[in-house]
């Protein structure tokens, strides 16, 4: 496996600015991603994971929302300081990006074709085949059974798991160096997920790909990832190789999270459940963010943010008791 | 976030303080004539007098108390003809939508039709048969609101009746009366508040095309659309009489369509393609 | 366990009828999205109900909800169907069976404050004075871990974990036997689920009501439930005691249903039958088994004859022709 990052995130901080005030809603994200690696981004819904992705990619939701400091460099190269005509090359190209929903991800009036030959246009084809060929390639990529009838059909006429392939093909369509999946499969039934995970794994392999895997799902990340990077309120509490993280998590939230979840081999009549909600992003507190729902928690949790500290190979984890 | 309409809520205020406390504002009678200072310009034109601070019509009626019950006559028919038709239209939608099947069909279709009933010439119909008056006038603006509200708001409970608590509302043993008007109806208000500020420059513009008509209030109760009638003859040599109740319509209607707008995104950003 | 049955459910069916034609409309056919299913509740007990998207179970769900009138069959509770009642019957068929619903953001009317919003079944029923009501909804909010004050709050200032907790509330205020969880944790961040999975435990303890858990996730139904039923295309495959059928899986669907199971550890991952294809349409279901076109095992029989459910050990029900 090439070692060299593709990706490398320093220090992000994007926040909404409010009238109420500041929500610091991602505030100081580091992490790297190496080319053919799968990492990833796990956090509860409001801990800053999407809008990390879309920091990256600089396709901030709202006018309030803005990322204030931090690099993001794709193969050494600031994201952040390139132009919008140069970020509109990035975004698609080099960086494809896969969301939750399929629904909405395809426009409605278009044909599935139609919306392929978009992606694919804007990059030359070295063996001068047609766009409708490419098209067809690339849906056989993602397995789409019967591609030449599909090209034809408008996105309402396939399955939920049918449109997220179809997300998938526009994505790949121009061989991306990263590729973000942002839950890609929360929206789709259990078995279609399965058979989703594989493809994308198998297009990884054969595409040379990092892939940015967001998600809350645990299981997902077992049978996917090859790091995490576990995220709550805003930072990134520990990062580690995969089995790292299962067999041995460092940060009480990390043990939490994976202990909170029913097994299926499992007949235990009570969950261990992390108590509490997640802090508010627009008043966070001076210390440990997780402190106060955490049962091992300190008087010096509450008063300084603990520094990341290695507690393995590759494995870092921003907790007191570690250090 | 859209600033506060601060001159709209001005000169809304203004025009309902000037309606309420007509009479002990000004010295002067509406209605009663002095024809010995008739036609006198506003004070700042050559012949114009402090007394009659923005003038007199032909009969020497001072022109600022006549726009100040003119404000009234305004106020009062827009305040009924948005209860009786905005009313109607409320409990139709909900119902229409709520219950849907034949009887929304039914009301859909008779909301089309009304749609393209002929306001006006039924209104002139109706001054005929039943003689001008403010009751005439409430009863047509108010047959020609209900449509536009039943609509919307149907609209609305159609995408509220998908939402869980409805269901469950159901499940809980609600009747269906309990739940269009116990937990419906209070989703539908904000629009229904919003409506409501949308149409009061209809109906005020649509009273004084009907007073010019001679549809309206009958004369000699000043409206502001009867005074633009009034003074339309003498446009040339006494332009005031038709231009300041003009220019009152104008800048009252548009003040209510700027706090309707700023209402709308106030309270439900959804609302915008209204 | 416990005794007799709470819930009967037998021969359920609810088809929706597809028109065409815009004068003259005529039937073309048929979504049969319940069609022909039977179990049974008992009290203070939890069957599961999984299936994928379009097996029927939300169906399932509103039908024993009265939310819906079924095509044919019967949905009994303690004995009577609620379709045959009026009036004050019908409300208190209605105060034995309530419901959560998946979403926390959908299921809170937004106008009405909390206490409104737990009290409104006590309201319906005139259970007791406006004193009496505020009362119990107090004692309810305790009961599923809020506190008496936030019943003056309106339903945009909770998170959606406290929302589930106020809807669980709002279910359990008339003293219902049995309550409908449809999906009732899928909405809700993982570190929030465990706490609600927990108090949907402990309330069924306290208050001894029985629950039809509607699900997606294998792992939550075998640690929510007693009984689990497996859904696909408007039938039932199998059926079993939970422990029965994690122990040993007899349908095909189901072992596809295990197999996707996302591992809990990367080197673990359950190996089995992958699924290809998608579901059919519920609209022209395959004949005979209507796992044949999907399943693995196929035989020539599987497309010509319906596998009724067979029983191999105590309880333990499946719809399989490999089983014959």
């Amino acid at each position: 496996m090439d070692s060299a990052p593709v990706l490398e995130v320093r220090n992000l901080h994007t926040h909404f600015f409010l009238r109420r005030g500041v929500v610091k809603a991602v505030d100081g994200v580091t992490f790297s991603l190496k080319r053919g690696e799968v990492l990833g981004l796990v956090g509860e819904s409001g801990c800053g994971k999407s809008l990390t992705a879309l920091s990256i990619l600089r396709l901030l939701p709202q006018e309030a929302a803005r990322t204030v400091e931090g690099q993001v460099l794709l193969d050494g190269e600031d994201l952040l300081a390139k132009s919008a005509g140069e970020m509109r090359e990035v975004r698609g190209q080099r960086i494809a990006m896969i969301l939750q929903d399929p629904q909405t991800s395809l426009n409605p009036v278009f044909s599935i074709g139609n919306q392929l030959h978009e992606a694919l246009a804007r990059r030359p084809d070295e063996r001068g085949r047609s766009l409708r060929e490419r098209a067809v390639d690339v849906l056989r990529q993602v397995r789409l059974a019967a591609p030449e009838q599909r090209i034809g059909q408008y996105p309402h006429e396939l399955s939920g798991g049918m449109k997220q392939r179809v997300v998938g093909a526009i994505a790949i369509s121009c061989a991306p160096e990263v590729m973000i999946a942002d839950e890609p499969t929360t929206a789709l039934d259990v078995t279609i997920q399965l058979q989703y995970l594989n493809l994308l794994k198998e297009l990884q392999t054969s595409l040379g790909m990092g892939i940015l895997f967001i998600t809350h799902d645990f299981g997902v990340v077992a049978r996917m990832c090859d790091r995490v990077a576990v995220m709550y309120a805003g930072r990134i509490v520990e990062t580690g190789p995969v089995r790292e993280i299962f067999d041995n998590p460092v940060h009480p939230y990390t043990q939490a999270l994976i202990a909170s979840v029913p097994k299926l081999r499992d007949t235990a009549e009570r969950l261990r459940a992390i108590e509490g909600q997640p802090p508010a992003l627009s008043d966070l507190p001076v210390g440990c963010r997780f402190a106060d729902r955490c049962p091992h928690a300190e008087p010096r949790c509450l008063e300084k943010y603990p520094e990341a500290v290695s507690v393995g190979e590759n494995h870092t984890a921003s907790c007191w008791l570690a250090a | 976030m859209r600033r506060l309409p601060l001159a709209s809520f001005a000169i809304i205020g203004t025009m309902v303080f000037v309606a309420v406390f007509a009479p002990w504002l000004t010295p002067h009678s509406p209605i009663d004539q002095s024809l010995p200072n008739k036609l006198l310009p506003p004070f700042w034109e050559e012949g114009g007098t402090t007394e009659y601070l923005l003038g007199t019509d032909i009969f020497g009626r001072d022109l600022l108390t006549r726009l100040f019950y003119g404000a009234r006559v305004s106020l009062i028919v827009t305040a009924l003809a948005l209860s009786v038709g905005g009313g109607v239209g409320l409990v139709l939608g909900i119902v229409s939508g709520y219950v849907g099947g034949k009887l929304d069909a039914f009301l859909m279709r008779v909301v089309d039709a009304a749609f393209a009933f002929p306001t006006i010439l039924f209104a002139l119909l109706l001054a005929v048969t039943m003689g001008q008056g403010m009751d005439t006038l409430v009863i047509a603006l108010s047959l020609f609101l209900w449509a536009g509200f039943a609509r919307v708001i149907r609209g609305e409970v159609l995408a509220i009746k998908q939402r869980d608590f409805v269901a469950l509302a159901r499940v809980h043993g609600s009747s269906p009366a309990r739940i269009m008007f116990i937990h419906i109806l209070p989703n539908v208000l904000n629009t229904f508040m919003v409506l409501l500020t949308l149409n009061v420059g209809v109906i005020i513009v649509a009273e004084a095309s009907l007073s010019f008509l001679g549809a309206g209030v009958p004369p000699p109760t000043p409206s502001w659309g009867l005074m633009v009638a009034e003074g339309r003859g003498k446009i040339t040599s006494a332009w005031w009489l038709s231009l300041i109740p003009g220019i009152a319509i104008t800048l009252v209607v548009l003040s209510f369509n700027l706090f309707g707008d700023w209402l709308r995104d106030r309270l439900d950003p959804k609302l915008r393609q209204l | 366990m416990s005794t007799a049955p709470i819930l009967e459910v037998t021969g359920l069916e609810k088809h929706y009828p597809v028109r065409k034609g815009i004068l003259f409309s005529r039937e073309v056919g048929r979504v049969r999205a319940v069609d022909g299913i039977d179990f049974s509740i008992r009290e203070g007990e939890t069957l599961g109900l999984v299936g994928e998207s379009g097996c029927g179970k939300t169906t399932t769900s509103r039908l024993v909800l009265g939310l819906e009138a079924p095509t044919a069959g019967d949905v009994r509770l303690e004995g009577q169907s609620w379709q045959n009642l009026t009036g004050k019957a019908r409300q208190d068929y209605h105060a034995k069976v309530q419901a959560v619903f998946q979403d926390p953001w959908s299921s809170l009317n937004p106008r009405m404050h909390v206490g409104e919003i737990v009290g409104e079944s006590l309201r319906i029923a005139k259970w007791g004075t406006r004193a009496e009501i505020e009362e119990r909804v107090a004692a309810l909010l305790v009961e599923v871990g809020l506190r008496p004050e936030h019943a003056r709050q309106y339903p945009h200032e909770f998170s959606g974990g406290q929302r589930q907790r106020i809807a669980l509330a709002s279910a359990l205020a008339i003293g219902p036997k049995l309550i409908v969880l449809d999906e009732p944790v899928s909405a809700l961040d993982v570190s929030i689920r465990a706490q609600m999975m927990n108090l949907l435990k402990d309330v069924q303890e306290q208050d001894n009501v029985a629950y039809l858990l509607v699900a997606h996730d294998l792992a939550t139904v075998r640690f929510m439930s007693n009984w689990t039923a497996v859904m696909y295309l408007g039938q039932i495959v199998e059926y079993a005691p939970t422990e029965a059928l994690f122990e040993n899986v007899r349908h095909p669907y189901t072992r596809a249903l295990f197999s996707a199971v996302l591992p809990d550890h990367p080197d673990r991952q359950e190996e089995g039958i992958v699924l290809t294809g998608e579901v059919p349409s519920p609209l022209d279901p395959p004949g005979g088994c209507r796992f044949h076109t999907r399943c693995p095992f196929a035989m020539d029989i599987c497309s010509q004859v319906v596998p009724a459910l067979t029983e191999s050990e105590s309880g333990h029900l499946a719809a399989c022709h490999l089983e014959e």
